[in-house]
This record gives structure tokens, sequence and C-alpha cells, in this order.
């Protein structure tokens, strides 16, 4: 809302200095977003409280400032003088409509007479366009006391008016445009016996706007249902100046007194009124009383204010109160019915009376402060490794589209197919919610791609959202996961050439650490068949993904991503490698450890290269070496390499075997010994893998 | 008997004829080695006259010292002339960059959230986690907004199969708290992504991070919330912030009150950083507590504008559009 501040003083006497109103205003929750030097004059823009409709007009905003210091308000007097009867003008067919009166009006001269320069700048201020002497009339009651008003050209209502629901089929041409719309049946609309002419509370209709010409005015003041109100805005996308009143809760008591209000500006502007007003139908709601403990009101506050000073200042907002025993009670004013409903109300008119800034304040007695959750120092490990490893954390949404799902070849029969559907985002890109990562995490690469960045490494802690009728909610299951995607180098590149780039082996690096770091035994399997593989792994390179199992439970994922995901979000080079984990692992109970110290005695090493086939892992080769002698405390990978000529497709393994005395219970081997063992080794070995064509190299 | 002077001339021009250090080693052998000839001189003295033999000994002893001090002084030229060699020869051009591995970092919305969480960890505050998929009851009704309130509008919120939604507001994991925990203190906070059907912009996205703080008990007053606030605002933007409180509206407070902070060392603008209030008597009812039995307070720190302020990013959408480029110069930037 928009105010002329020397406007403002005409309704309340505020001192000179504008930081300090503004100061004020900002303390008393009409919040001060823009202030604009005018000539002479200085605007606010100002944005208030969703609850308080009655801020919505000069009067509102000077009872506010006058709740708070008592200074002097100079609001309208309103004449008593009029006749109030009911001449059937029109007919209110919905109980929607809380308070209708309509008057009527006839130009005296022909001679127009505009509204006094003070008036119409206050009109003009608040971003409203100055019509006719008979619209700005209605405009000005509306921003000066807060009643909406609507003025209809009386000549051209065919029959009586009729406030009433409309029904389908129903059509309406609003002011300002020049198609006819369709009316949602139901909308509260106000009518004569052949169209629509005006959306009740939101807009006027063409077909019945008064012109230069018009010379018998009908003038409605009502108060409309404010949930009828707001849906027929929000149907039409309109937001008046009306509608946003009426939204919030119109005041009862003005809907007589804004057309007294009117009357009065209209006189000036030689327009008589037709007595009696005509009240077609009256809202007179009990009055809203409120017990008031000042007692309570303290100790909710930690404050200790006189019953005087409380009273005083539900006084100065218009409350009016009576002692009854031991509380006192208030009595709501008609302007304030929409948001003081419960006692506790009344302690925020106090607390903004008194001010919160001049409220005490104590910071409670608290025992003592919290580490955080064992979750959160895990996630933390977590997010230490990753950031080491160069890692960004990124943030994506928890959804996406159609066309995200075909990109990474989710089509009919996947198990990943199904989705929770958003109802009402069906032509946006927010379609579906996710239940996988790995399109977004390919889209970030495509993202980077584009501008250059060939050096990825992210990762997020989110959600997948999985469709399952028998889910708790009875729609989907949420799984919180964390996911990584490392694509170019896997150190950060330099100008020495000495980069590797990612590959599944950095991943299962990684999660290796991961085990380490969180004290959970985590195994790598490779599977050979899809059937029991977690859903997101389908969309990475069938040969070149493994699950990752805890205690034979699968909690995650990794591979490379599948060539035909990466053709199909247009990634044209790079091998993309990708993690998903659950965010179980950041629950799952430690495993107990043991340090186990060096040996005092130098290892006997002996190294040995066989040539593996493909599809045989070198681990399993290892560990049954290891197992055939118990002379071994450690066989290890030391070197892999093939190439078409030397190893002709298989590859060259090389395993170190560590011999250990006190494994093997001897007080010294010999090298004779050391090599008869491992040369048996080997045989058992060879012998274990004849059919897969192990050979020794 | 030799002429030693003599000897020592000649070893000090066999000295200055070195060229390399390689040659020194021969040099040591030939005049103090088994069989160099300083030996020889002390093996010969027996020949020498008596009366002169003491004297005799006397030089041949200065000049052995003579050959050793300078054969060590030579080495020790020789020493420097290889390594000042070395030195010339390595110079490395340090204007390339570091080859270390660079560390990544956390998104720029975490770090703010835990510090602000491990400032709330301070009062006894814990980290709680709720759906995101929830029920209008959790989002809405129990928090005070009805069935016609304008944030149910159909263009506010996404809406899902089975009536659910996804949630609006991380307030919901206060109600789901409030209706699960019956036992006293309760202290959260809740860190979570938050869904708005709105049109996105630079500042207005339909998926977005929010944190809010819960505080239940007996007796928790007004002051209690304004202490609290004032805390929260000294430990999480430091001393040298002023605050202020103003009232606000939300429907699950009331009061509602916003927090406003700018800097003490000017009269900047005020900019506002907590929404908060006391937790309003219908919350607690459609939760199973008795408003007159227990009262608490909720606050929502505003980590988007906490992020602008930290970073003068302006434009939070390039924060969820995974650009790493806006995540490296966020963690590395640029001097001024």
């Amino acid at each position: 809302m928009k105010i002329s501040v020397n406007s403002l003083r005409q309704y309340i006497d505020l001192p000179k200095d504008i930081s300090q109103i503004r100061d004020l205003m900002e303390d008393l929750g009409l919040e001060v977003k823009r202030s604009d030097d005018s000539p002479g004059d200085v605007i606010f823009t100002l944005e208030l409280l969703a609850n308080r409709g009655d801020h919505h007009c000069y009067a509102g905003l000077a009872r506010e400032i006058h709740g708070r210091t008592g200074w002097p308000i100079f609001l309208p007097t309103l004449s008593n003088q009029h006749e109030v009867g009911n001449r059937g003008l029109a007919r209110v067919e919905t109980a929607n409509c809380l308070n209708y009166v309509l008057i009527e009006l006839k130009k005296n001269t022909a001679a127009s007479v505009a509204l006094s320069p003070d008036k119409a700048r206050i009109i003009e201020v608040s971003g409203t366009n100055l019509v006719s002497a008979a619209v700005d009339v209605t405009n000005f009651v509306n921003i000066e006391l807060g009643q909406p008003l609507h003025a209809f050209d009386a000549d051209k209502i065919k029959g009586q008016i009729h406030v009433r629901e409309a029904i389908p089929g129903d059509k309406a041409q609003l002011l300002f445009e020049t198609e006819t719309c369709d009316v949602p049946a139901g909308t509260l609309v106000i009518a004569d016996d052949e169209k629509i002419v005006a959306i009740a509370g939101v807009m006027g209709c063409e077909d019945a706007k008064p012109t230069d010409d018009t010379t018998r005015l009908y003038v409605e003041s009502a108060t409309f249902d404010p949930v009828k109100v707001r849906q027929a805005a929000r149907h039409f996308g309109i937001q008046s100046q009306s509608s946003q009143r009426f939204e919030r809760g119109a005041d009862p008591a003005l809907a007589i007194d804004g057309v007294k209000r009117a009357i009065e500006l209209f006189d000036q502007l030689g327009w008589q009124i037709q007595e009696p007003l005509s009240l077609e139908t009256a809202w007179n709601p009990e009055p809203c009383v409120l017990p008031l403990n000042t007692a309570d009101v303290n100790n909710y506050f930690g404050s200790n204010f006189s019953d005087e000073i409380m009273t005083a200042v539900l006084e100065r907002y218009g409350f009016s109160l009576k002692k009854a025993g031991a509380v006192l009670d208030v009595t709501v004013p008609s302007h304030r019915i929409w948001d003081v409903k419960e006692t506790r109300d009344l302690y925020e008119e106090i607390a903004r009376g008194i001010g919160y800034n001049a409220l005490p304040a104590s910071l409670p007695i608290v025992a003592g402060g919290v580490q955080p959750q064992i979750s959160l120092q895990r996630k933390e490990r977590v997010e230490r490794l990753l950031i080491g490893e160069g890692f960004y954390e990124v943030f994506t949404d928890g959804f996406y589209s159609d066309a995200h799902r075909r990109k990474t070849g989710i089509t009919e029969g996947h198990p990943l197919w199904r989705h929770v559907s958003i109802l009402n985002a069906g032509d946006r890109s927010y379609s579906l919610l996710k239940n996988n990562t790995v399109t977004q995490a390919v889209e970030l690469v495509l993202t980077n791609s584009h501008v250059k960045n060939q050096n990825v490494k992210a990762f997020e802690w989110t959600r997948t959202f999985h469709a399952n009728a028998s889910a708790e909610n009875g729609v989907c299951d949420e799984k919180r996961v964390l996911w990584a995607i490392a694509y170019g180098e896997s150190k950060t590149p330099t100008w020495d050439g000495k980069g590797k780039p990612v590959d599944v082996y950095y991943l299962k690096g990684l999660i290796e650490e991961i085990s380490n770091l969180l004290d959970i035994p985590l195994e790598i399997q490779q599977r050979e068949q899809d059937d029991d593989l977690a859903p997101v792994g389908l969309c990475l390179h069938p040969t070149r993904r493994a699950e990752i199992i805890w205690n034979g439970k699968t909690v995650g994922v990794f591979g490379e991503v599948h060539p035909d995901v990466l053709d199909a979000w247009g990634v044209k080079s790079g091998r993309p490698c990708f993690i998903e984990l659950s965010q179980e692992i950041l629950e799952l109970p430690s495993a107990q450890r043991a340090y186990v110290p060096p040996s005092s005695l130098h290892p006997v090493l002996r190294d040995v290269c066989l040539l593996l086939p493909p599809g045989l892992p070198a681990r399993q080769v290892a560990d049954d070496m290891q197992r055939e002698s118990d002379w071994l405390s450690a066989v290890d990978i030391r070197d892999v390499f093939n190439t078409p000529t030397t190893t002709a497709g298989k590859n060259a393994v090389t395993f170190s075997l560590s011999y250990s005395l006190e494994k093997a219970q001897k007080t010294q081997f010999t090298g004779e010994e050391i090599n008869q063992e491992t040369e048996r080794v080997v045989e058992m070995i060879l012998k274990t893998y004849e059919t897969d064509h192990l050979e020794r190299r | 008997m030799r002429d030693v002077e003599a000897l020592k001339r000649e070893f000090s021009a066999a000295v200055k004829a070195l060229e390399h250090a390689t040659q020194l080693e021969a040099l040591r052998v030939a005049y103090l080695g088994k069989k160099g000839l300083v030996r020889d001189l002390f093996s010969g003295m027996k020949s020498s006259p008596k009366d002169q033999r003491v004297a005799y000994a006397q030089q041949l002893n200065a000049f052995k010292a003579y050959i050793e001090t300078t054969l060590e002084q030579a080495e020790c030229a020789f020493r420097k002339q290889e390594t000042d060699r070395r030195i010339r020869e390595e110079w490395t051009d340090l204007s390339l960059p570091g080859t270390t591995n660079r560390l990544g970092a956390l998104h720029p919305l975490t770090q703010i959230e835990r510090h602000c969480l491990s400032v709330l960890n301070m009062l006894g505050f814990q980290f709680e986690d709720g759906p995101e998929v929830e029920t209008p009851f959790h989002n809405f009704d129990a928090l005070n907004i009805p069935e016609h309130h304008p944030a149910r509008d159909m263009q506010d919120t996404f809406w899902l199969d089975g009536g659910l939604l996804l949630r609006s507001h991380t307030s919901t994991v206060q109600v789901r708290v409030l209706e699960k925990q019956k036992e006293l203190p309760i202290r959260i906070v809740s860190p979570g992504r938050v869904y708005r059907n709105e049109a996105v912009d630079a500042t207005h996205l339909a998926c977005f991070h929010q944190f809010e703080g819960l505080w239940v008990d007996k007796g928790v007053t007004f002051a209690h919330l304004k202490g609290t606030l004032e805390f929260i605002v000294k430990h999480v933007f430091g001393d040298e912030w002023a605050c202020r409180f103003k009232p606000k509206f939300y429907p699950y407070t009331e009061p509602s009150i916003g927090v406003d902070i700018r800097s003490k060392t000017d009269d900047a603008t005020w900019i506002t950083v907590l929404g908060a209030g006391m937790v309003h008597p219908n919350v607690f009812k459609a939760t199973g507590y008795d408003p007159n039995e227990v009262s608490g307070f909720a606050f929502g720190l505003g980590v988007s504008r906490m992020v602008t302020m930290a970073h003068q990013v302006e434009n939070m959408k390039s924060l969820y559009e995974g650009d790493l480029r806006v995540h490296q110069g966020l963690a590395r930037k640029q001097y001024r």
C-alpha cells in the first residue's frame, strides 16, 4: 500500500521528523519497504500484516499509531440524519453476503465537479487512477475508511439487483476487458435480471459502469464472505483494493458508515441522495467479549506492567473494558473482529501497544549444551573426506520432468518407471518426484560441460521418492541417500600433466574410506545378474558397476554411468562415475575394531604374476591363495596390466605374498622353504582355476 | 733434510692448479697417503743431523697441518662452487600454480545451517528431520492454517495423489515432534528442503531451504523468546550487530515477531533475518497439548538471506543450478 505522509497527517497528529515516523511505523508492524521523496511530501510504500485488513486505509493506520502513542486522531464525523430502510432495490440471495446497502443518487446539475485536490492525491498516491467523480468517491472512501464501495449506472440496471452465486453458463465482461469470460459456478456476483454487473468485492463489469453521462447511480456498500472474495480474486487473477480489503474481513459497521461518508462527498459533487438508504441485509454479529487476566499477561511476557498501562493500551486501540470480578471483560471493536478472537490475541495488542522492543528479555535457564547427534557427526566425517577429494556439495530439486525420466533411459518396464506425480505442475518441469539421483547427477555433468568445465566432482545428501501404495502415507516411501558424481581428472588438474582420469576404482577407494571412517564394514559385490541389483544400478555400465553391501544388505551402488544414458543426455566424452549410498550408513552400529601392532620381524615377501581371464576377480584369487597357506599373513594385489600383445586379453596380475613367522609359528624361514611354499600355493591355485584358464606369466 | 718451505710452495701451487673436486683426493693421497710425501719426510728424519732434528720435526708437523687445513679449505671451496652451480641450474619457475589437490566445499547454505546449528546446540537444541511428502494436517490444519487460508491455494502448494502434498515449510517437523514427544522440554531445529508452487526467478524457487526451531516447556515466556533470539543474533552474527523486534503475522504463532539486524557501526538499512513467535494455542490443541499447561516459541532463520549477506549472492537460483563454477568461486573468493 502506498500512502502520502502529508495526507496521513490529516488523520493523526504526526511529528515532523520523517525517520521518527518511519521507525515508529515499523515498530508497529507497518513495514516501510520504500520511502520516496515527493515535492513537499514523502510517499511510503507499506508492507502490511497479512491478517490486518483494517490497516488498508488511512483511518486504520491512524488508529494503529494512536494505539501506541495516543497522538490525537481526526476521523470524519458521519451524519446520523439519513433514514435507513429497505426500498427493495436489491435482493440478497446468498448467505455469503453478510451486509448489503444500496443507495440511489441523482445528479443535480450537469456540471461535473471533481474531488478536492487533497482527496484526489490520496487516490493517486495509492496507485489508483482518477476515473470519474462518481467512481473516485467510492475509491476514496475505501482508501480513507477501508470500506469498499461500488457504483453502478442505475439506468443500465435491468430490473432488480440480485446478490447471488453464479450458476453454470454465467458470463461477465469485466471492467477494462473487451471480451466476456466464464464465471465459475458458486462465485459471488452482483447481477440484475439479465446479466452480471460485478464480481462481488472484486471487480465491476463494463455493462453497468458509470460514465460522465450517468445521471443516476446505485452505490453499493457491503460485507462479503472473505473466502468467497478470495476465491474469485484468485480465479480471475485480480487483486483490487476492494478484494484485498474483503479477503481480510471487512468491518461490518462500515457498511452503513461507508455510504454515509460517500453521501457527504457526493453531495459536495452535486449528487442528491434518494432516501432512505436501502439496507437489504444486515449483519450484526454479537459483540466479541474476551476475559483478560492482567496477571496472566505479566506471566506471559515476564513483565510487571500495571493494570492501568494495559487498560490504557487496549482503550487506545478501541477496545472497551469492564471489570468482571478478577478479570476484565474486553469487548472487541467491530474493525478487529476478524483477527482478535481469543484472549491470547489481546496479549499481542498489549505487546504492540507497549512495543516489542520495550518488553523484557531473558534467556531461559539451560542445563547445558548438546553435541550434534552421532549421525550428524558421521555425516561430517563423510563430508570431510569428499571435500578433501575436491567434491562440492550441491542442491538439486526434489522433482524433475518426464523428459528427464526418458533421457535417463527409464522407459515402461524399467524398475524405476513408476514415479509419484505432482498433480498441479504437469505443465512445468516438476511433474515427477524423483526416484533416483543419477538423472540430476548426469544433468549436472552436462551443465558443467556446457561451460567447458570438464572436471566435475559433486555430491548431495538428498532423498528419493518411491511409489508404494502400502507405504505409511499410502503413496510413497522416502529414501534418504548420498550421491556423488565424478568426471574428468581424479585430482585437481595441473599444468604438469600428471593427472589420472576418474574411474570406478577411484570411487571404490572413496567407499573403502567411508567404510573405515564410519567403522562399518562395507563390501563390494559385482553381480553378474541384474535380478537383485538395486534399480538405480541399471542406469550404470553393466560390467563396470557393483553394489555396496553391509551385513548382507545392499546399501548402495556405484559404477560408470551407462553409455546409453550418456548418449541420451548428450555427454559426448568422458566416463562419469557415480555412487548412490543409503543414508542408513549414518545410523548403522559401529563394528568392533582392534589395533594390530606391526610385527617386529621383517616380512618375507614373494611376488607372483598370474594371467587372469576377464570375469575372474583378482581379489578372489588372492583370498584363495591366502587360505591355501597357514604361513601367509596377507596376499596383496601389487600391479595389474594388460596389453593385446603381452597378455592376450588377460589381466597380468602381480600378487605380493607376505609370509609371517608368527602365523607360521616358526622362529625362522629359509629361502628354500619360502620358495617351495610359494610354488605349492601357485600350483594349487592354477589347479583350482584350471577351467578358467588361469596361467602363470 | 728437505727444504720444507719450498715443498710448501710446491704444494700451494698444486692446490691452486686443481680444477675439480675429484682431483683433491689424488693430491691428498700424494701428500698424506701411506706412501705420500709427508710420511716419507718423517721417515727420512732419522738421517738428519741430531741437533737439527727437533726443529726439523716441528717444521714437518707444521707442513702437515698446513696441508690438512689447505685441503679442507679447498674441499669447502669446491663444495660451495658445486652448490652455487646447482642452485643456479635448479631455478624453478614458482610463478606456475601449485599442484596440491584442491579442496571442495559444502554448499554455502549448509555452511550457514551448520553454523546456526552449532550455536543452537549450545542451548540444547537438537536436529530433527521429517518427511517431505506430507499430509494437509501436518502442513496446514495443525499449524492453524484452516481450509480457506490463502496458503492452501493450489497455486502455492504442490499436490500429490491421495490428498498428500510436498511440505511448504519445515514447521511440519514441529507438528510431528509435538505429536510424538510428550516429554518436556522440546528443543529442536529442523533445517530442510521445502516446496512452493511459485514462478521461479532470482529470488523465488520452487524448492528451497528453511531452518526452523521450536522450544516448548512449562513456563516458557515471551521474555524467553526475546532472550533466545538475542542470543542467536549475538552468536550467529556477532557482537557488532544490533537487533530490533517488530510485529509480524504467522498463523501458527501468536504473537508473531520479526527480528531485524543492522551493523552497529553505521546506520545501514535494517535487514530481517528471523521470524518467530509464541506457539499458537491452536497448534498445541491440534497436537494433544493443553495450551494452559505448556507454552513455547518457534523461530525461523532466514538462511537464504544470510547467504546473501555472507557471500553477496543475490541470485539464489544460481546456488541450485549445479554450475560448479559458482561453488568454486564462493569457496575461493578473489581478493579485492
